[in-house]
């Protein structure tokens, strides 16, 4: 009993300096001095990396949801003979939930392992010890413009989904499936609101940006130089950053439209 | 020349997780000259090494470098002053995403000024001097492994340091990448005057042009001195050090119970 009490508290302790470690990162990554003219370069470079490369992967995924949510949308509609609303089930969906749920668990998969395997081989060949001996600080020039690629992709992935998934929506429910196209495009523009959902919208994709790509930046720089300890720090950045979007995405969408 | 120390290291206590690593390690670096650092696999060379560049902070003690005291640095501070040490690492660790110009370029272009031409000239100047100009837009990975640390001494260099540090440098090099890279390190301490901390396992080409030992053995400094000292010393870790027997007082196994205890 005591051992198992001890073993509680050993391993909140261990989550805290965890936590505390990689709050420490962040913040040493974002603040401080930098030149502002190369880690811009740098950026551009990892948005590249992070966000061009996860397009196809986004673009399909998207349509593909949209499509299902037609298709399924369409026959729950039709029963209460209100099938012209499927423009707004879909967009609502997407908008809301799906866009920026999915993209982020699409992101952690695509690029989130991958910055975490990245910045862990650099560790792993002492790359970023040589950094560091060159005088070159690793969060800044390594860490901080992977982690700001990440935070500007994200929400920008997530409109593409989002845009891509009504686009696939249509197609089943309009081309397919005969929803008039004139109701189905006129509700979906006069049910989305602005700053009720496309707003609310990218603010969780913000919210999930920074968290994914601060769990796999973190994953990624802490990790045990070795190729155990790189494919450890993969799984656990898509475990947790796939854990951290469901739980806040519950947590914001109490706060954005649970109406408490 | 001055006789005083370029790295002086006092008193260092220093532990991986609860293995001690160093206790009361006391060691001096002489400025200007080939300081070989020398001792068993796993004894703390290494360490050591990255101890003076501050990557890691003794539980206490003193390590200064040109009278700063390391451990105590501010981090900027930490950072300027690691402009002035040049450090060859044990695998090379040449930047990947980068050809082998840009990586011995690296250095130039975040700390200096100089316009593409003159980076271009330095960069050529530093490949030739270890044989490797041809090699100028290969990508690291197209090199081999001897290759690869030959750059990262070219880029080591390119910031003309008061310092280098060389771990391990001559491993995977043939007789004649070896010579070479001898000749380069007596060559590079002579005409810049660079102090040179040199790690490494091939013992009598490292002495041959060493003009200071320093053995670490059994968490501390086992012998500091020439090396004519060393090889005429009768002590009995030296002796079995440089005689390479495996019986003797320094420990070949990595500390364990003994073997009866654990069979039974
Ligand atoms: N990251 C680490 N975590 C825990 N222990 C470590 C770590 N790095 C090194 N050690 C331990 O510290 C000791 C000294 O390591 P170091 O790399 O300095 O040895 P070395 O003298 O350079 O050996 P070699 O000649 O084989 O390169 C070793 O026993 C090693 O087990
Ligand atoms: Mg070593």
């Amino acid at each position: 009993m005591m051992n198992w009490i001890a073993g509680i508290g050993r391993s909140t302790l261990s989550q805290l300096s965890d936590l505390g470690r990689a709050t420490l990162i962040l913040m040493q990554a974002i603040f401080g001095r930098s030149n502002v003219g190369v880690h811009w370069r740098l950026t551009i470079d990892q948005i590249h990396v992070v966000g061009v490369l996860s397009l196809s992967i986004i673009i399909v995924s998207g349509l593909f949801i949209g499509m299902v949510l037609g298709l399924q949308g369409y026959t729950i509609l039709t029963d209460y003979g209100s099938e012209q609303a499927l423009g707004q089930m879909v967009a609502l969906s997407l908008t809301r939930e799906l866009g920026p749920v999915v993209t982020a668990l699409l992101f952690a998969g695509r690029a989130g392992s991958a910055l975490t395997a990245e910045i862990g081989l650099m560790k792993a060949t002492e790359q970023l010890a040589s950094l560091e001996m060159i005088g070159v600080d690793p969060l800044r020039r390594v860490v901080a413009p992977r982690f700001w690629a990440g935070v500007i992709s994200l929400p920008i992935l997530s409109l593409i989904f989002v845009s891509v998934g009504c686009l696939g929506g249509a197609l089943v429910g309009v081309s397919w499936l005969g929803v008039d196209s004139g109701s189905f495009w006129s509700n979906m523009q006069a049910s989305v609101d602005f700053s009720d959902d496309v707003f609310n919208g990218i603010i969780k994709s913000l919210v999930f940006a920074v968290v994914v790509t601060w769990i796999a930046v973190y994953q990624g720089y802490d990790l045990v130089p070795t190729s155990e300890g790189i494919a450890r720090a993969t799984t656990k950045t898509v475990v947790y950053a796939s854990l951290a979007v469901l739980g806040l995405d519950f947590f914001l969408t109490a706060v954005m439209f649970g109406e408490i | 020349m001055t006789n005083e120390a370029f790295v002086e290291i006092k008193d260092v206590v220093f532990r991986r997780d609860q293995r001690v690593i160093y206790d009361g390690l006391t060691a001096s670096v002489p400025r200007g000259k080939i300081t070989a650092i020398v001792g068993p696999s796993g004894t703390g060379k290494t360490t050591l090494l990255r101890l003076i560049g501050g990557q890691l902070k003794p539980e206490s003690g003193d390590v200064r470098v040109d009278g700063l005291s390391v451990q105590s640095l501010k981090r900027s501070a930490l950072f300027g002053l690691r402009k002035r040490m040049g450090m060859l690492f044990q695998s090379g660790a040449l930047f990947a995403e980068l050809s082998v110009f840009e990586n011995v370029a690296f250095p130039l272009r975040v700390h200096t000024d100089l316009d593409d031409d003159l980076i271009r000239l330095v960069v050529l100047m530093k490949l030739e001097a270890v044989g490797l100009r041809g090699a100028v837009d290969l990508m690291p990975s197209e090199l081999s492994g001897g290759m690869q640390r030959r750059v990262a001494l070219a880029r080591a260099i390119a910031l003309d340091p008061e310092m280098i540090m060389y771990d391990e440098p001559f491993v995977g090099q043939d007789p004649i990448g070896l010579g070479v890279l001898l000749a380069l390190v007596k060559q590079l301490n002579q005409a810049l005057g660079l102090t040179s901390l040199v790690v490494s396992h091939d013992l009598q080409e490292t002495l041959s042009i060493a003009d200071h030992v320093i053995m670490i053995a059994n968490n501390r400094v086992a012998f500091q001195g020439s090396p004519e000292v060393m090889q005429a010393s009768d002590d009995p870790l030296v002796h079995q050090f440089l005689h390479g027997s495996p019986d003797g007082p320094v420990r070949f196994h990595f500390p364990a119970p003994s073997l009866e205890d654990a069979l039974s």
